[in-house]
Protein backbone atom coordinates (compact mmCIF):
# COMPACT_ATOMS: atom_id res chain seq x y z
CA UNK A 1 0.00 0.00 0.00
CA UNK A 2 1.00 3.61 -1.15
CA UNK A 3 2.61 5.43 1.98
CA UNK A 4 1.13 9.21 2.10
CA UNK A 5 3.47 11.97 1.15
CA UNK A 6 4.34 15.53 2.65
CA UNK A 7 6.44 17.82 -0.03
CA UNK A 8 8.04 21.44 0.83
CA UNK A 9 8.46 22.49 -2.68
CA UNK A 10 10.51 25.62 -1.65
CA UNK A 11 12.55 28.02 -3.55
CA UNK A 12 15.95 27.05 -2.50
CA UNK A 13 15.18 23.21 -0.76
CA UNK A 14 12.68 20.33 -1.40
CA UNK A 15 11.70 18.13 1.17
CA UNK A 16 9.81 14.99 1.11
CA UNK A 17 8.24 13.28 4.46
CA UNK A 18 6.85 10.06 3.75
CA UNK A 19 4.24 8.80 6.15
CA UNK A 20 5.61 6.86 9.34
CA UNK A 21 9.21 6.87 8.15
CA UNK A 22 9.82 10.81 8.29
CA UNK A 23 12.01 13.17 5.78
CA UNK A 24 13.29 10.76 3.42
CA UNK A 25 14.66 13.56 0.39
CA UNK A 26 16.36 16.71 1.78
CA UNK A 27 17.88 18.55 -1.37
CA UNK A 28 18.39 21.71 -3.24
CA UNK A 29 15.30 22.42 -5.93
CA UNK A 30 17.30 22.41 -8.86
CA UNK A 31 16.90 20.36 -11.94
CA UNK A 32 19.38 20.17 -14.66
CA UNK A 33 17.45 19.13 -18.14
CA UNK A 34 19.13 18.24 -21.65
CA UNK A 35 17.20 21.24 -23.68
CA UNK A 36 17.70 19.10 -27.04
CA UNK A 37 16.22 15.64 -25.91
CA UNK A 38 14.17 17.37 -22.98
CA UNK A 39 15.65 14.29 -20.45
CA UNK A 40 16.25 14.93 -16.77
CA UNK A 41 20.14 14.80 -16.61
CA UNK A 42 20.43 15.35 -12.65
CA UNK A 43 18.33 16.61 -9.82
CA UNK A 44 19.45 17.86 -6.68
CA UNK A 45 22.50 18.15 -5.02
CA UNK A 46 23.96 17.01 -8.34
CA UNK A 47 22.23 19.68 -10.44
CA UNK A 48 23.38 22.44 -7.81
CA UNK A 49 26.55 21.75 -8.64
CA UNK A 50 26.13 22.35 -12.19
CA UNK A 51 24.72 26.04 -12.02
CA UNK A 52 26.65 28.21 -13.79
CA UNK A 53 29.01 25.66 -15.13
CA UNK A 54 27.08 24.08 -17.83
CA UNK A 55 27.71 23.87 -22.04
CA UNK A 56 24.98 25.55 -24.23
CA UNK A 57 22.83 21.88 -24.79
CA UNK A 58 22.49 21.77 -20.32
CA UNK A 59 20.26 24.42 -18.34
CA UNK A 60 20.51 23.58 -14.36
CA UNK A 61 17.68 25.90 -13.27
CA UNK A 62 15.42 26.77 -9.90
CA UNK A 63 11.93 25.76 -11.30
CA UNK A 64 10.32 28.07 -8.71
CA UNK A 65 11.24 31.98 -8.31
CA UNK A 66 9.91 33.93 -5.43
CA UNK A 67 7.88 30.55 -4.41
CA UNK A 68 6.13 30.99 -7.93
CA UNK A 69 6.48 28.03 -10.44
CA UNK A 70 8.20 29.88 -13.63
CA UNK A 71 8.42 26.69 -15.37
CA UNK A 72 5.51 24.55 -15.18
CA UNK A 73 7.20 21.87 -17.60
CA UNK A 74 10.18 21.77 -15.30
CA UNK A 75 8.38 21.38 -11.69
CA UNK A 76 6.45 18.75 -13.56
CA UNK A 77 9.72 16.72 -13.76
CA UNK A 78 11.11 17.67 -11.17
CA UNK A 79 7.68 16.00 -8.85
CA UNK A 80 7.46 12.66 -10.89
CA UNK A 81 11.04 12.17 -9.95
CA UNK A 82 10.82 13.29 -6.10
CA UNK A 83 7.40 10.96 -6.58
CA UNK A 84 9.14 8.22 -8.16
CA UNK A 85 12.13 8.28 -5.89
CA UNK A 86 9.83 8.19 -3.04
CA UNK A 87 8.34 4.39 -4.45
CA UNK A 88 4.97 6.02 -6.12
CA UNK A 89 4.44 3.64 -9.68
CA UNK A 90 1.23 3.01 -11.38
CA UNK A 91 0.17 0.17 -8.46
CA UNK A 92 0.98 2.31 -5.58
CA UNK A 93 -0.90 6.04 -6.01
CA UNK A 94 -0.40 7.84 -2.67
CA UNK A 95 -1.97 10.85 -1.18
CA UNK A 96 0.25 14.44 -1.58
CA UNK A 97 -0.01 17.05 0.47
CA UNK A 98 2.30 20.24 -0.74
CA UNK A 99 3.46 23.13 1.14
CA UNK A 100 3.47 26.24 -0.47
CA UNK A 101 3.55 30.05 -0.46
CA UNK A 102 0.33 31.16 1.10
CA UNK A 103 0.41 34.27 -1.84
CA UNK A 104 -0.07 31.32 -4.58
CA UNK A 105 -2.21 32.31 -6.88
CA UNK A 106 -4.98 30.11 -8.45
CA UNK A 107 -3.06 29.61 -11.67
CA UNK A 108 0.09 28.57 -9.48
CA UNK A 109 -2.60 26.69 -7.21
CA UNK A 110 -4.01 24.75 -9.98
CA UNK A 111 -0.51 24.12 -11.37
CA UNK A 112 1.16 22.57 -8.78
CA UNK A 113 -2.18 19.93 -8.12
CA UNK A 114 -2.17 19.13 -11.76
CA UNK A 115 1.45 18.42 -12.04
CA UNK A 116 0.98 16.95 -9.10
CA UNK A 117 -2.13 14.39 -9.83
CA UNK A 118 -0.39 13.67 -13.54
CA UNK A 119 2.86 12.42 -11.67
CA UNK A 120 1.03 9.93 -10.07
CA UNK A 121 -0.85 11.10 -6.84
CA UNK A 122 -4.38 9.59 -6.11
CA UNK A 123 -5.14 13.29 -4.95
CA UNK A 124 -2.85 16.33 -3.96
CA UNK A 125 -3.68 19.22 -1.30
CA UNK A 126 -1.84 22.25 -0.67
CA UNK A 127 -1.14 23.44 2.42
CA UNK A 128 0.43 27.21 3.60
CA UNK A 129 3.83 26.87 4.51
CA UNK A 130 3.52 28.97 7.69
CA UNK A 131 0.54 26.77 8.91
CA UNK A 132 2.94 23.79 8.23
CA UNK A 133 6.03 26.10 9.91
CA UNK A 134 3.82 26.51 13.12
CA UNK A 135 3.11 22.74 13.59
CA UNK A 136 6.60 22.10 13.08
CA UNK A 137 8.13 24.62 15.30
CA UNK A 138 5.88 22.90 17.80
CA UNK A 139 3.88 25.71 18.57
CA UNK A 140 0.87 24.84 20.86
CA UNK A 141 -1.34 26.17 17.73
CA UNK A 142 -4.51 24.47 19.25
CA UNK A 143 -4.81 26.61 21.87
CA UNK A 144 -6.83 29.84 22.03
CA UNK A 145 -3.03 32.03 22.26
CA UNK A 146 -1.82 33.90 19.49
CA UNK A 147 1.15 31.96 17.99
CA UNK A 148 3.27 33.94 15.29
CA UNK A 149 5.62 32.55 12.63
CA UNK A 150 7.72 34.03 10.75
CA UNK A 151 9.20 31.99 7.74
CA UNK A 152 11.73 33.63 6.03
CA UNK A 153 12.14 31.33 2.63
CA UNK A 154 14.07 31.48 -0.77
CA UNK A 155 11.70 33.56 -2.27
CA UNK A 156 8.75 34.92 0.31
CA UNK A 157 8.69 35.88 3.07
CA UNK A 158 5.35 34.70 5.36
CA UNK A 159 4.12 36.04 8.59
CA UNK A 160 1.14 34.19 10.07
CA UNK A 161 -0.99 34.14 13.20
CA UNK A 162 -2.11 31.26 14.32
CA UNK A 163 -4.90 30.43 17.03
CA UNK A 164 -7.59 27.53 17.52
CA UNK A 165 -5.67 25.60 15.09
CA UNK A 166 -6.86 28.33 12.34
CA UNK A 167 -4.71 31.48 10.75
CA UNK A 168 -5.79 34.54 12.57
CA UNK A 169 -3.87 37.29 10.19
CA UNK A 170 -1.33 36.46 7.15
CA UNK A 171 1.26 38.74 5.21
CA UNK A 172 3.30 37.80 2.81
CA UNK A 173 6.16 38.99 0.47
CA UNK A 174 7.75 37.75 -2.23
CA UNK A 175 11.02 38.94 -1.16
CA UNK A 176 13.23 36.08 0.34
CA UNK A 177 16.97 35.33 0.92
CA UNK A 178 17.81 34.85 -2.89
CA UNK A 179 17.02 38.34 -3.05
CA UNK A 180 19.31 38.93 -1.08
CA UNK A 181 21.94 37.02 -3.03
CA UNK A 182 21.33 38.84 -5.82
CA UNK A 183 21.51 42.36 -3.93
CA UNK A 184 25.09 41.22 -2.79
CA UNK A 185 25.54 40.25 -7.07
CA UNK A 186 24.68 43.63 -7.88
CA UNK A 187 26.47 45.66 -5.18
CA UNK A 188 29.90 43.51 -6.16
CA UNK A 189 29.08 44.24 -9.89
CA UNK A 190 28.57 48.33 -9.19
CA UNK A 191 30.73 49.11 -6.63
CA UNK A 192 33.97 46.33 -7.63
CA UNK A 193 32.72 46.18 -11.10
CA UNK A 194 33.45 42.18 -10.80
CA UNK A 195 30.38 39.75 -11.82
CA UNK A 196 30.05 37.36 -9.43
CA UNK A 197 27.38 34.00 -10.14
CA UNK A 198 24.76 33.36 -7.10
CA UNK A 199 26.23 30.43 -5.83
CA UNK A 200 29.42 32.96 -4.52
CA UNK A 201 26.81 35.49 -3.62
CA UNK A 202 25.08 33.09 -1.32
CA UNK A 203 28.99 31.93 -0.09
CA UNK A 204 29.46 36.01 0.40
CA UNK A 205 25.64 36.19 2.51
CA UNK A 206 26.62 33.39 4.83
CA UNK A 207 30.38 34.01 5.53
CA UNK A 208 30.01 37.95 6.32
CA UNK A 209 26.04 38.89 5.49
CA UNK A 210 24.06 40.27 8.76
CA UNK A 211 20.78 42.37 8.99
CA UNK A 212 22.62 44.66 11.51
CA UNK A 213 25.63 45.15 13.34
CA UNK A 214 27.15 42.07 15.14
CA UNK A 215 29.71 41.84 17.27
CA UNK A 216 32.92 39.60 14.92
CA UNK A 217 31.96 41.42 11.94
CA UNK A 218 34.79 40.56 9.77
CA UNK A 219 35.80 40.77 5.57
CA UNK A 220 35.76 38.17 2.65
CA UNK A 221 38.19 37.95 -0.39
CA UNK A 222 35.63 37.41 -3.25
CA UNK A 223 37.30 36.11 -6.91
CA UNK A 224 34.99 36.94 -9.93
CA UNK A 225 35.13 38.49 -13.85
CA UNK A 226 36.56 41.82 -14.21
CA UNK A 227 33.44 43.61 -16.13
CA UNK A 228 36.40 45.52 -18.07
CA UNK A 229 39.02 43.39 -18.90
CA UNK A 230 36.88 39.86 -18.70
CA UNK A 231 39.95 39.01 -16.55
CA UNK A 232 39.41 36.97 -13.47
CA UNK A 233 40.29 39.65 -10.24
CA UNK A 234 40.04 39.32 -6.42
CA UNK A 235 38.46 42.03 -4.36
CA UNK A 236 37.80 42.26 -0.35
CA UNK A 237 34.28 42.57 0.78
CA UNK A 238 33.35 43.87 4.35
CA UNK A 239 30.23 43.00 6.71
CA UNK A 240 29.45 46.73 6.87
CA UNK A 241 29.12 47.31 2.99
CA UNK A 242 27.28 44.01 2.47
CA UNK A 243 24.67 44.92 5.34
CA UNK A 244 24.37 48.13 3.66
CA UNK A 245 23.99 46.54 -0.10
CA UNK A 246 21.39 44.18 1.62
CA UNK A 247 19.23 46.34 3.76
CA UNK A 248 16.65 47.24 1.15
CA UNK A 249 15.39 43.67 1.23
CA UNK A 250 15.59 42.83 4.42
CA UNK A 251 13.90 46.41 5.47
CA UNK A 252 11.05 44.50 3.47
CA UNK A 253 10.69 41.37 5.24
CA UNK A 254 10.73 43.18 8.68
CA UNK A 255 8.26 45.72 7.02
CA UNK A 256 5.92 42.77 6.61
CA UNK A 257 6.08 41.27 9.69
CA UNK A 258 5.24 44.55 11.14
CA UNK A 259 2.16 44.84 8.89
CA UNK A 260 0.93 41.65 10.21
CA UNK A 261 1.36 42.65 14.05
CA UNK A 262 -0.65 45.82 12.71
CA UNK A 263 -3.79 43.42 11.39
CA UNK A 264 -3.36 40.78 14.42
CA UNK A 265 -6.43 41.28 16.69
CA UNK A 266 -5.19 43.36 19.75
CA UNK A 267 -6.49 40.21 22.32
CA UNK A 268 -3.71 38.11 20.78
CA UNK A 269 -0.81 40.90 20.67
CA UNK A 270 -0.32 40.15 24.57
CA UNK A 271 0.37 36.81 23.94
CA UNK A 272 3.25 37.96 21.39
CA UNK A 273 4.39 40.06 23.79
CA UNK A 274 4.84 37.15 26.26
CA UNK A 275 5.28 34.11 23.74
CA UNK A 276 7.29 36.16 21.88
CA UNK A 277 7.48 35.76 17.68
CA UNK A 278 8.98 32.45 16.05
CA UNK A 279 11.37 32.72 13.15
CA UNK A 280 11.81 29.55 10.98
CA UNK A 281 13.17 29.29 7.30
CA UNK A 282 16.51 29.27 5.16
CA UNK A 283 16.63 33.00 5.37
CA UNK A 284 16.14 33.15 9.49
CA UNK A 285 19.50 31.99 9.41
CA UNK A 286 21.25 35.30 8.46
CA UNK A 287 22.88 36.92 10.71
CA UNK A 288 21.55 39.05 13.44
CA UNK A 289 17.86 38.84 11.38
CA UNK A 290 16.23 37.89 15.03
CA UNK A 291 17.35 40.61 16.55
CA UNK A 292 16.81 42.95 14.04
CA UNK A 293 12.87 42.29 14.13
CA UNK A 294 12.74 42.42 17.70
CA UNK A 295 14.56 45.80 17.71
CA UNK A 296 11.88 47.12 14.98
CA UNK A 297 8.61 45.23 16.65
CA UNK A 298 10.00 45.24 20.21
CA UNK A 299 8.41 41.60 20.59
CA UNK A 300 10.88 39.18 21.38
CA UNK A 301 11.76 37.08 18.63
CA UNK A 302 12.61 33.30 19.12
CA UNK A 303 14.78 31.04 16.78
CA UNK A 304 13.00 27.63 15.67
CA UNK A 305 15.21 24.58 16.83
CA UNK A 306 14.60 22.62 12.91
CA UNK A 307 14.32 26.21 10.79
CA UNK A 308 14.95 24.06 7.81
CA UNK A 309 13.02 21.22 8.33
CA UNK A 310 9.66 22.43 10.18
CA UNK A 311 7.88 22.79 7.20
CA UNK A 312 8.02 19.62 5.85
CA UNK A 313 7.57 18.46 9.59
CA UNK A 314 4.40 19.95 10.21
CA UNK A 315 3.02 18.81 6.75
CA UNK A 316 4.39 15.38 7.97
CA UNK A 317 2.07 15.65 10.87
CA UNK A 318 -1.06 16.89 8.74
CA UNK A 319 -0.36 13.80 6.81
CA UNK A 320 -0.20 11.21 9.28
CA UNK A 321 -3.70 12.64 10.51
CA UNK A 322 -4.90 13.32 7.02
CA UNK A 323 -8.89 13.05 8.01
CA UNK A 324 -8.73 14.98 11.13
CA UNK A 325 -6.55 18.54 9.57
CA UNK A 326 -8.25 18.48 6.21
CA UNK A 327 -9.68 22.00 7.28
CA UNK A 328 -6.50 23.04 7.42
CA UNK A 329 -5.94 22.49 3.82
CA UNK A 330 -6.07 25.54 0.87
CA UNK A 331 -8.81 23.69 -0.90
CA UNK A 332 -10.98 23.15 1.89
CA UNK A 333 -10.90 26.11 3.40
CA UNK A 334 -12.09 28.15 0.15
CA UNK B 1 -73.80 8.39 -2.59
CA UNK B 2 -71.54 5.70 -2.88
CA UNK B 3 -69.57 8.38 -5.22
CA UNK B 4 -69.94 10.82 -2.18
CA UNK B 5 -68.52 8.45 0.45
CA UNK B 6 -65.90 7.32 -2.01
CA UNK B 7 -64.41 10.68 -2.64
CA UNK B 8 -64.44 11.61 0.97
CA UNK B 9 -62.55 8.93 2.25
CA UNK B 10 -60.26 9.72 -0.95
CA UNK B 11 -60.35 13.17 0.44
CA UNK B 12 -59.66 11.76 4.51
CA UNK B 13 -56.34 9.63 3.21
CA UNK B 14 -55.18 12.36 0.59
CA UNK B 15 -54.89 15.04 3.85
CA UNK B 16 -53.41 12.18 6.06
CA UNK B 17 -50.82 11.49 3.58
CA UNK B 18 -50.24 15.02 3.03
CA UNK B 19 -50.28 15.73 6.95
CA UNK B 20 -47.65 12.91 7.93
CA UNK B 21 -45.40 13.31 5.04
CA UNK B 22 -45.25 16.98 5.86
CA UNK B 23 -44.25 16.04 9.43
CA UNK B 24 -41.59 13.11 8.38
CA UNK B 25 -39.58 15.81 6.67
CA UNK B 26 -40.13 18.01 9.33
CA UNK B 27 -38.65 15.57 11.76
CA UNK B 28 -35.84 14.22 8.84
CA UNK B 29 -34.60 17.72 8.49
CA UNK B 30 -34.43 18.82 12.49
CA UNK B 31 -32.50 15.53 12.34
CA UNK B 32 -30.23 16.57 10.12
CA UNK B 33 -29.60 20.07 11.34
CA UNK B 34 -29.04 18.80 14.96
CA UNK B 35 -26.45 15.79 13.76
CA UNK B 36 -24.65 18.12 11.19
CA UNK B 37 -24.29 20.75 14.02
CA UNK B 38 -22.96 18.00 16.06
CA UNK B 39 -20.83 16.67 13.58
CA UNK B 40 -19.58 19.80 13.55
CA UNK B 41 -18.31 20.03 16.95
CA UNK B 42 -16.77 16.83 17.06
CA UNK B 43 -14.38 17.80 13.76
CA UNK B 44 -13.73 21.00 15.15
CA UNK B 45 -12.73 19.03 18.30
CA UNK B 46 -10.79 16.38 16.38
CA UNK B 47 -8.81 19.25 14.61
CA UNK B 48 -7.77 19.93 17.93
CA UNK B 49 -7.02 17.06 19.15
CA UNK B 50 -4.58 16.12 15.94
CA UNK B 51 -2.86 19.59 17.33
CA UNK B 52 -2.58 19.23 20.85
CA UNK B 53 0.43 18.37 22.51
CA UNK B 54 0.67 14.73 22.99
CA UNK B 55 -0.49 13.88 19.13
CA UNK B 56 2.54 15.99 18.26
CA UNK B 57 5.04 13.31 20.52
CA UNK B 58 6.20 11.67 17.76
CA UNK B 59 6.95 15.20 16.07
CA UNK B 60 9.10 15.91 18.83
CA UNK B 61 10.90 12.89 18.67
CA UNK B 62 11.41 13.44 15.04
CA UNK B 63 12.90 17.23 16.06
CA UNK B 64 15.24 15.39 18.78
CA UNK B 65 16.56 13.10 16.49
CA UNK B 66 17.41 16.13 13.77
CA UNK B 67 18.78 17.73 16.60
CA UNK B 68 21.08 14.73 17.21
CA UNK B 69 21.73 14.16 13.80
CA UNK B 70 22.91 18.10 13.04
CA UNK B 71 24.95 17.84 16.50
CA UNK B 72 27.15 14.56 15.31
CA UNK B 73 27.24 16.23 11.99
Amino acid sequence: MARDLAIDLGTANTLVYMQGRGIVINEPSVIAVNRRSGEVLATGEEAWQMIGRTPGYIVAVRPLRGGAITDFEVTEKMIRLLLQRAGVSKFSRPKVLICVPSAITEVERRAVTDATRRAGAADAQLLEQPVAAAIGANLPIDEPVGNMVIDIGGGTTETAVISLGGIVALEAVRVGSFDIDSEIQSFVRRKHGIAIGERTAEEIKKSIGSAMPMPGDSEAEVRGRDLVTGLPKTVILTSKEIREAIDPVVTQMVDSVVRCLGVAPPELSQDFLKRGMYLVGGGSLLRGMAERISNETRVPVNMSNEPLEAVVLGAGHCIENYAALRGLFMDSRR
Amino acid sequence: MIIFAVSTIAVFFAAVSIVSGVSLALLVLTQDRSSSSNEGMAAFHRHLDALSDESREHLRSQLREAKQRQTRG
